[in-house]
């Protein structure tokens, strides 16, 4: 919680900052509260916790499971916003602020015991993103991102919340645990009434749409190409954890006595979305919608975490989106810089990268790689023991994801090849040099990677 | 037995006649060509909306419900409407297949729902609609002060989200030579 607090008086004074003039020390101050909170929450991890602390965990509880995706939210937080090098129009204060708000939103939905705070985590993660969606005003392309994004959002939200009437109607009860000892009973009893069940798959279907999950994903690719890198980002990254983390909590504590009503269709869905994610990115020639595809399918897998929703699977789910997450911010970084200097985002633009940016060029391989799930990335350890903790349940559709894994080879390698094996016409004196900021991040962003897929274990004990 | 039923009849007819109310103006809000009359209509059905709370024991939602949504939001709505200058022309076109899809759709999602709640049980919360003084606001004062504190303050971070978006989208640009309006 002093994370959070953190974080939310960071935006506040970063809000007082910007009226000022300078505009360069408003980028440091966000790196600065960021890094704080981290330390902060790292903290908190080893058991630092404050008397008052305790009295709210009725509504908000930080155990060692919330804390430990908290802290990567944060840590993905700070890495993107070191990644991308502000335009000109873009350094208010207000973006900064508006995606700390946002990131304070996600960890609220990681740490949830009740309904209220579920849904005032999603509003206030969401909020922002909106506008931030259309954060670039003289774009369409932005201003379509965002007018999409909010009303399939909010129609999102008002499904959420006719579940969470519906949840409510049949336990008397917003606490998830409570809710999920009443629903213990009565399976017991009678059997689930038709009204929790109809509430529990609307509660599904309004977080669904939040990670972008088939047949809700039809707003990702348009929103993630037409907004911002920055926030593309953003929600590739931090907003899929939150979403993901939020549901495995929910459908691990409250509706996990149900799963043989739920987990047929979410299994469907979860084949659904790696199908449709995985062909549809097979067909994209721009990058950046490539990757937006690729990032429903990412969702797909993640779904086997909560088909299973046990201490593993948990585990695993940490890993995966660790290596998810930072092969993302990278990979989004680079098209950034990829549209920046020569203003298309297609594969073919990276025609030859690897003579000319030999540093960034191995920051995405390695994060398409891990994408992919090669083996000594994250990716792999993180696709290894998130389908071996869903093998037994589910044999079929872990074949299905491995086979659609596959499939995603083509796909990924068609930049790799561009890269490494293709000839620009542009001769290496066109090279233009990140920022300081941007090469540290891709670093670390690069070693974490790594670090996770040789050693795997290190993230896995956290939970 | 007669008695019985009349009583019944009687507690239940401001149910149905708010119920009534609100199904058809909410009809007459989706189906209303002139965007005006659909503003309207919506206005009413929050104002029957606000009748089933009053049912409900909770007077100070029922308040709340008119003066924010009915007051602010709608009248914001109308001046929203009266400034865009909606007509015929600028009205999307759908297509056929597109409405009767939609209609399908939203067909099934109803019989969905009125088949999983017809005949279901609510679990019977201590202290209900029917407990004493429930929805005055000095009860929910001493709850939201109380039990609920921590989510009255973090929605302090939603408004200060919302309000600071809503100013960056108003801002104005700032030009840069020869960029148009």
């Amino acid at each position: 919680m002093k994370a959070l607090i953190l974080i939310f008086s960071g935006a506040i004074v970063l809000l007082f900052a910007g009226l000022g003039k300078n505009e360069r020390k408003l980028l440091p101050l966000v790196w600065l509260t960021l890094f704080l909170a981290l330390a902060m929450n790292g903290l908190e991890y080893f058991g630092w916790e404050l008397p008052w602390e305790q009295q709210w965990s009725s509504m908000l509880q930080f155990n060692k499971f919330s804390l430990a995706f908290n802290f990567l939210l944060i840590l993905l937080a700070l890495l993107g916003s070191m990644l991308f090098v502000p335009r000109l129009e873009d350094k208010g204060a207000d973006v900064f602020a508006l995606m700390l708000f946002s990131l304070c939103g996600g960890m609220l939905m990681t740490s949830f015991t009740s309904f209220f705070m579920l849904f005032l985590g999603l509003e206030i993660m969401s909020i922002p993103l909106y506008v931030l969606a259309g954060s670039r005003k003289e774009d369409l392309r932005s201003n379509e991102a965002a007018l999409k994004y909010y009303l399939m959002g909010s129609f999102a939200t008002g499904i959420l919340l006719f579940g969470v009437a519906m949840v409510y109607g049949t336990t008397g009860s917003f606490d998830i645990y409570e809710i999920g000892l009443r629903y213990t009973g009565a399976t017991m009893l009678t059997g689930m009434s038709p009204m929790a069940k109809i509430g529990i798959l609307m509660v599904m279907f309004g977080l669904l749409f939040k990670i972008a999950a088939a047949p809700f994903h039809f707003w990702a690719p348009d929103v993630y190409t037409g907004s911002p890198g920055r926030v593309t980002a953003f929600m590739a990254t931090v907003v899929k954890t939150a979403g993901v983390v939020a549901m495995f909590r929910l459908f691990a504590i409250s509706f996990g006595i149900a799963d043989n009503f739920w987990g047929p269709t979410l299994a469907i869905l979860a084949a659904l979305t790696m199908f449709v994610g995985n062909l549809s990115a097979l067909r994209q020639d721009s990058f950046k919608r490539m990757l937006a595809y690729s990032s429903v399918a990412h969702a797909g897998y993640l779904l086997l975490a909560i088909l299973v929703h046990n201490q593993n699977s948990g585990k695993a789910l940490l890993l995966y989106m660790t290596g998810y997450g930072l092969a993302a911010l990278s990979a989004f970084a680079l098209i950034h810089k990829v549209s920046r200097e020569q203003g298309r985002e297609d594969v073919s633009a990276f025609d030859g990268w690897a003579k000319r940016y030999p540093v960034e060029s191995f920051a995405l391989l390695i994060s398409l790689l891990s994408m992919t799930g090669i083996p000594g990335t994250a990716g792999f350890a993180g696709k290894y023991f998130l389908f071996s903790s869903a093998f037994e349940g589910y044999t079929w559709l872990i074949i299905f994801a491995l086979v659609l894994s596959a499939v995603s080879v083509a796909y990924y390698f068609r930049v790799i090849i561009a890269m490494y094996f293709r000839d620009s016409g542009n001769d290496a004196s066109s090279v233009e040099g990140s920022a300081m900021s941007v090469r540290l991040a891709l670093i670390i962003c690069t070693a974490l990677n790594i670090a996770a897929g040789i050693a795997p274990w290190f993230i896995l004990e956290r939970i | 037995m007669e008695d019985a039923g009349t009583t019944v009849m009687m507690n239940q007819l401001p149910f149905i006649i708010f119920s009534f109310i609100a199904i058809l103006m909410a009809l007459g809000t989706i189906t209303a060509r002139n965007p005006v009359y659909s503003v309207l209509c919506l206005i009413l059905t929050f104002f029957a909306l606000s009748g089933h709370y009053v049912l409900l024991n909770a007077q100070f939602i029922a308040v709340v419900n008119l003066i924010v949504y009915a007051g602010a939001i709608m009248v914001l709505f109308l001046f929203v409407l009266m400034l865009l200058n909606l007509n015929k022309e600028t009205e999307p076109v759908k297509s056929y297949l597109w409405q009767i899809s939609g209609a399908i759709a939203a067909g099934l999602v109803l019989v969905t729902l009125a088949g999983a709640l017809k005949g279901a049980s609510a679990y019977m919360v201590k202290g209900g609609p029917e407990a004493e003084g429930i929805g005055l606001v000095k009860n929910l004062g001493k709850i939201l002060f109380s039990d609920f504190v921590l989510p009255f303050e973090i929605s302090s971070i939603l408004f200060l989200a919302a309000m600071v978006g809503a100013v960056f989208i108003g801002k104005r640009e700032k030009q840069e030579g020869g960029a148009n309006s």
